[in-house]
């Protein structure tokens, strides 16, 4: 992988990149931007391929330094104003309120803790790989994982929530 | 009404993160990648390179970190315009009812968000006058055009009686005023342009006057407003930028867009009025508070586009909050919040001469 194989490489993408790019996208909520962090990671992943020791982590391994890239880019990128997309005829979608008012609460966590949700609740990593990705402990997962859930509902249920939960539709 | 429980956060949040991310397209080739890898150790080079280019242009350095010379990763190429801001205008605008105006201090902004003031207009400059917000500044850098009102008169129409022209490149030079009635707006040609009783006119930039014989079809067709997909009447004005048109929503505080080969039209809407955005206009009536866009500026290349807004603390009393600008890059829709007075857009080897100094001179 060190050498930068074409072949190696393409493989790596069709694996991971999906997910890859999926974290960067949700920590940083811009498209662009998690396209440099995919690049970004796997060049990372190149240049640091021989302190891999056991292939087998090579999922959380990648999704670390995604992590590390997405986070270190939104500091970087603090003063930007995001701006969502609204398009005037959205697509049909069976419950468009709650994913606006859901994806809100998620952006108004803190990085770090929005970080740890995505790597939990969208890539599906256990509390051992999160605390691995972030560099922490698995009881430091946990907390942030539970502030983070009691942060969202009180975002969700607070009088600035114009929207009333609708059923969600489960993934 | 049902409330939220934390079960129902987690099944949504798996739910909807991954009907997000996996709406997202892969388009990252591994050649891509290995061609960004060897790009990445020429970076080294280059921005050596660049700062002795931007030491030779007088530019700070910090400007020069700012604006991307350094080789950042975010910003790898060289702007080709700045965004220029106004800050510490007038009383009014720090909500007290005095209509003198103080200092005006222009600042040039970099992609990343990084401030640097740049002239300083003392006081003396506006003696008798009061300015508008209007401000509207040449894309070479060296006319600063400004509606005025008479202080005295405590003019409160939103436009003013007459126009002042600043010119940066020589503080001795006595302003040259000329009269007019609506915002003045710089063609891409670097021509003056003013709307008098809603024909275009042309102004002088020599003598001030008004030109009598300019044909309004002149006029760049680009600056004046037209309808863009169902862009409704608030619209500021429309521009077409590769087959792409972007407009202003002028009640809210949205940029516009009208897709090429879909004719599909979205809004980009600042994230924290979203959810106002979504159901209509947070400005409405006699508020005690509210949001209002009132320009959209695009730089003459079309890569940047900026919307002018400000924040009412009190309609009733017509006290506003300091003003604010979004800067979007038109080309990624990434979009940076200031807060100030929208000036323009300058070219930046114009803006490299330009320095901290009194009088507005370079």
């Amino acid at each position: 992988m060190r050498s930068g194989d074409p072949e190696v490489l393409g493989e790596l993408l069709r694996a991971h990149g999906r997910e890859i790019q999926g974290v960067a996208y949700l920590i940083l909520r811009d498209r662009a931007l998690a396209e440099d962090v995919l690049m970004d990671t796997l060049m990372s992943a190149l240049d640091r391929a021989p302190t891999l020791r056991d292939p087998s982590a090579l999922r959380p391994w990648l999704l670390r330094i995604a992590t590390n890239h997405a986070l270190g880019r939104r500091r970087r990128m603090a003063r930007v104003a995001y701006l969502t997309v609204v398009p005037d005829h959205p697509a049909p979608d069976p419950d468009p309120s709650d994913r606006v008012v859901l994806l809100e609460a998620l952006d108004a966590l803190p990085a770090r803790m929005r970080a740890t949700v995505v790597l939990h609740y969208y890539a599906d990593l256990a509390v051992a790989d999160v605390a691995a990705a972030m560099g922490t402990s698995p009881n430091t997962v946990k907390t942030q994982l539970s502030r983070a859930l009691a942060t969202m509902r009180s975002h969700l249920t607070g009088p600035a929530t114009t929207s009333a939960p609708a059923e969600v539709a489960r993934g | 009404m049902a409330e939220w429980t934390e079960p129902m956060i987690e099944d949504g949040l798996r739910a909807v993160l991954r009907r997000e991310a996996d709406a997202l397209p892969l388009t990252v080739t591994p050649h891509g990648v290995l061609a960004r890898r060897r790009a990445r150790g020429r970076r080294g080079r280059r921005a050596r390179l660049a700062l002795v280019a931007a030491a030779s242009l007088a530019m700070p350095l910090s400007l020069a970190a700012g604006f991307g010379f350094l080789g950042s990763p975010q910003q790898p190429h060289e702007p080709t315009y700045l965004t220029v801001l106004a800050r510490g205008l007038s009383t009014e605008d720090r909500g007290e009812a005095s209509e003198h105006v103080t200092d005006l201090g222009l600042v040039l902004v970099a992609p990343d968000g990084h401030e640097e003031p740049v002239i300083q207009v003392p006081a003396s400059r506006f003696a008798g006058w009061k300015t508008t917000r209007e401000y509207a500044l040449s894309p070479d850098g060296r006319w600063l055009a400004i509606p005025l009102q008479d202080a005295l008169a405590g003019d409160v129409s939103p436009v003013g009686p007459a126009l002042g022209l600043i010119d940066l490149e020589d503080p001795d030079r006595p302003w040259v005023l000329t009269d007019g009635r609506l915002v003045p707006v710089w063609a891409p040609d670097g021509t003056l342009w003013w709307w008098v009783d809603g024909q275009p006119r042309q102004v002088d930039l020599e003598t001030g006057s008004l030109s009598d014989d300019a044909d309004p079809a002149e006029a760049p067709a680009r600056h004046t407003p037209a309808p863009a997909g169902q862009v409704d009447a608030r619209t500021l004005g429309a521009w077409e930028v590769a087959s792409t048109a972007w407009a202003a929503d002028g009640g809210t505080w949205a940029l516009v867009r009208r897709d090429p080969d879909t004719s599909d039209v979205s809004r980009l809407v600042h994230r924290d009025r979203a959810g106002v955005e979504r159901w209509g206009p947070e400005f409405a009536g006699n508020t005690e508070m509210g949001i209002r866009s009132d320009a959209l500026v695009m730089a003459p290349d079309d890569s940047l586009a900026a919307i002018r807004g400000h924040e009412y603390k009190s309609v009733s009393t017509g006290v506003v909050a300091p003003g604010r600008t979004i800067v979007v890059d038109v080309g990624t829709g990434q979009a940076f919040e200031h807060t100030g007075w929208l000036v323009g857009f300058v070219r930046s080897d114009a803006a490299a001469g330009w320095s901290m100094t009194e009088g507005g001179s370079r």
